[in-house]
Parts: C-alpha cells; structure tokens; sequence
C-alpha cells in the first residue's frame, strides 16, 4: 500500500489520500523466539472522514491497511 | 409395519470416531494432517480428534483456540452429521447382506445377528470374514460372541481391521479378564468402584449380587449380571419392508403419455403414503402396464435410484423418461407401481434421522447444500467459509480469527 510518511514517519497521505489526522499509534512485537513480528499501527483519518487502521512491517518496511 | 427378528449370537462392528473417519474418506489426504471435527451443536468446541492431534495434546471439549495454540498445524473440519448418518445407513444394509438381523447402535457401532449362518458360512470365523468382506474397506473393529455385550467387549480389545472371537465356552475367562471400563458405567460408579478396590469383570462377579445390589441398586445389579455374564442380550434386528404394490385399472384403455403420467403421480403419492413406507426410503421402484385385449402383452420399466428418496418427483422423473422415449405399444388397461427395495429414511425424512441435531437441520442443510453447489458452478471454485474465533486475545487482528472451508 503506498503511503506517504511525514518527518516524523507519521502517515501523511495514503494512496493519494491525505490524512486530516492520526488517532492513535500504538506498536506491537511479537514472537520474537520464532518469525519476529514487529509493526507500527496507525489509527488515521483521510481527507473526506474515513477512518483507516494502517500498519508497517517494521522489518518488511512495507505498509498495509488493516481490513475491519 | 416390520416385523422383528432376534439373535442370540451376535457379532459387533464397531469403527471408532467413525464421524471424523468419514471426513477423511471425503477429503483425500486429510489423514497425514492432524485432524478435528468441530461439535455440530456448537463450532467452538472439538467433538473428535485424530491420533495425529491427540499427540500433539488435543482433546475432545477443547475449544478451537487452546486446540490451536497447542498443534498450529491442526485441520478443522465441519461436522456433516447427515453425511455420517448416510454413511452408516449405507454401511448397515451392506451388513443387511451378510444377515437379516442388523441392529444399529450410536454412529459406527452395529450388532448382527448370527444364529443359524453357521449353515451358510460354517465356522464363526468364517462368518466374521463375510462381514469383514462387506464392510467396503471401512477398518472396523469385530468381535463375536453370546449376547451383545461379549461382543462388544471383544470389539473393544480387537485391532482396526481384525476381530476379536469369543466363544462360549471361553466367555467366562474373557470377561473375568476385562476392566470394569468395558461396563456402561457412569463416571460416579466407575470411580466407586476403584475406591472399593475392583479393577476387573472377575472382581466385580466375585462379590456377592445381593451386596453389590444393596451398594449401587438396580443398576449395580445390571452391573453384576453383566460382569458374571448372566446377561445374554439378543440382536434385534428390523426387517425392511416388503414390496408396496398399487394398481389402477382404466374403465377405458388409455394410450395418451399425459394421462398415464398424471396416473402414475397419483400412483407413487398413495404409495409413499403407506405405512409400511414410513421410516424408510425408497430405493427401487418398478412400473408395469398391461395392455389392451387378451395377450395385449405389457410393459415394463424398471428403476434403481442412485440416492434413495422419499420425494415423488424423483421417483416419478425416471419412469416418466421411459414413458416418454419408449412408451407402452398399446393402450394401458392397468397400471402397475411398485416399491421394491428401501433404505432406511435419513434426510429426507427428518423425523427418522438417527442423530436429533441432524433431524432438525436437514431441511436447511439441503437448501443450503444446493446454494453452495451453485456459487461453486458459478464461481469455479468453493469460495465459502466458515469464521471461527481462534485466538481472540491475539493482538494481531488476523490471529483472532480463522477461515476454514464450508461444505454445507
């Protein structure tokens, strides 16, 4: 998913939409003792009101949306 | 109605887990993967695990997350209790075929008879073969012996596709040798029974009858006669119906296909609504017309129907084919149906399902069996799944729920 990060790897647009504003960031790692899982979830809001949950594979550094 | 008929000698088959056994004869390749069958009263729960699953710790009563978070690799798979009943009920007339006298237990467990089939088979090993040989490679587990519960005790120590012999002579010492655990105990009894000291059939037998009756009551009698072997209970098998025959005579010969169709759907209503029809399905029906004018000769169209059924469009739609692709070469002066051969009713007739929850879903099962059949021809594929709660403490939101197929 392309997302557009601010100067404080802060989602600042996703998929050409920008976001109006962050909710909630909270982060999560997680079995570490076999396959890491390591991201950063963001709770934003689009321009127009949509409310998207979005997170980055930390260790991917790639970005997805999480479906509701 | 049927009549019943009894034996004394009795062999048990018996196919444990015979549900999940029947989700891995469907499913090519489930038996590598460890396995289990979801409760069909509530989807949370596992009815019955594979060995595969139970060495990895499941066990039956685990709700679906704790299974999977001890075997990550476990298949889950639906129950389909109408599927496992039409199993059975195929596996009992197959046995039907061995003798007459078959009595069904819970799913997976029958007694049949055996009295007199020494003349046929000769040795009761030899009758044991024949059973084995009309099983249709379902492993089951045999015993043979007097009464039905030698028999299914010696089910119970035989291996999957071997059988356990006992004879007469021998059963006391079998059944001395037995674990109280073969007894129908109730969990209270049976740890009652271990704090008094009494492993075995023989220890119970020892104690005196009126002791362990004045202990336990009626049912530690039971228990006693049971142990002591004074219990022969007979296999009461349910013969299938006869023939149901129906005739119609025209006051005037008819030659018109229309009016013979509208007479044979007349036909098949009041013969599906004999008595003798009740509980059961029918399986092949036959329709005969004799024509016009002395040595008019007649007509004659059989038909064994692949999924037995109750419902008279079914039964009528071959026979209303051969009507019309070869029709009688005269005028019709009697018409003849016949029922000549049943399965027992499953779920067709609901209210002669053998498994309660079944009965209550089959109509809804049907209905939503040909749903599926027609997404999957539309979609080219099977794109319905069942949501199950898997881990829903997870943080992850993806590890909080799971797909798994939805085979209605």
């Amino acid at each position: 998913m392309a997302v557009e990060c601010d100067a404080q790897h802060r989602p600042a647009a996703v998929g050409g939409a920008a976001v109006e504003a962050v909710l909630e960031s909270w982060r999560i790692d997680d079995e570490w003792w076999r396959q890491p899982i390591a991201r950063c979830y963001h709770a934003v809001i689009l321009d127009g009101g949509k409310r998207v949950v979005l997170f980055e594979d930390i260790v991917t550094g790639e970005w997805f949306a999480q479906m509701p | 109605m049927s009549r019943r008929l009894t034996s004394s000698l009795a062999a048990c088959v018996w196919i444990p887990l015979f549900p999940l056994r029947c989700e891995e004869a469907r499913h090519e390749g489930l038996v590598a993967y460890p396995t289990a069958l979801l409760a069909p009263d509530t989807t949370r729960k596992l009815w019955q695990v594979s060995s595969l699953a139970r060495h990895a710790g499941v066990k039956p009563g685990m709700t679906v997350s704790q299974a999977i978070g001890l075997c990550p690799a476990l298949r889950l798979c639906e129950p389909d209790p109408v599927h496992y009943d039409e199993r059975f009920a195929h596996l009992l007339a197959a046995l039907n075929e061995v003798s007459p006298v078959v009595e069904p237990g819970e799913l997976g467990l029958a007694y049949v008879g055996t009295d007199g089939l020494e003349g046929i088979y000769g040795a009761p090993e030899k009758v044991v073969e024949a059973i084995q040989g009309v099983m249709q490679g379902e492993c089951g587990r045999l015993g043979w012996g007097k009464g039905k519960f030698i028999a299914w005790v010696a089910a119970t120590r035989a291996k999957p596709g071997e059988a356990v012999i006992v004879s007469p002579e021998e059963a006391g010492r079998f059944l001395a040798s037995q674990p109280i655990a073969v007894l129908p105990l109730d969990p209270d009894t049976h740890r009652r029974l271990r704090q008094l000291g009494i492993r075995s059939l023989g220890a119970l037998a020892a104690l005196p009858e009126e002791a362990v009756t004045a202990q336990f009551g009626a049912v530690g009698r039971r228990l006693w006669r049971l142990a002591a072997g004074h219990v022969t209970e007979p296999v009461e098998g349910c013969v299938a119906p006869e023939p149901i025959a129906l005739a119609l005579t025209f006051f005037t010969p008819v030659g018109e296909r229309e009016l013979l169709e509208r007479s044979l759907d007349q036909l098949i209503a009041r013969a599906l609504k004999h008595p003798r029809r009740i509980g059961w399905r029918v399986q092949a029906v036959r329709l005969r017309a004799d024509l016009e004018g002395a040595g008019g000769g007649s007509w004659l169209a059989t038909h064994l129907l692949k999924d037995p059924t109750a419902d008279g469009v079914r039964i009528a739609a071959p026979l209303k084919t051969r009507l019309e692709q070869s029709p009688p070469t005269g005028a019709v002066e009697r018409l003849v149906l016949e029922f000549t051969a049943f399965a027992p009713g499953t779920a067709e007739l609901q209210l002669f399902a053998r498994d309660a929850g079944a009965a209550a879903r089959s109509g809804q099962q049907r209905a939503l069996q040909s749903a599926a059949r027609e997404i999957r021809m539309r979609m080219q594929r099977a794109c319905l799944y069942h949501v199950i709660e898997v881990q829903p403490w997870s943080r992850l939101p993806e590890r909080r729920y799971a797909l798994i197929d939805f085979e209605p």
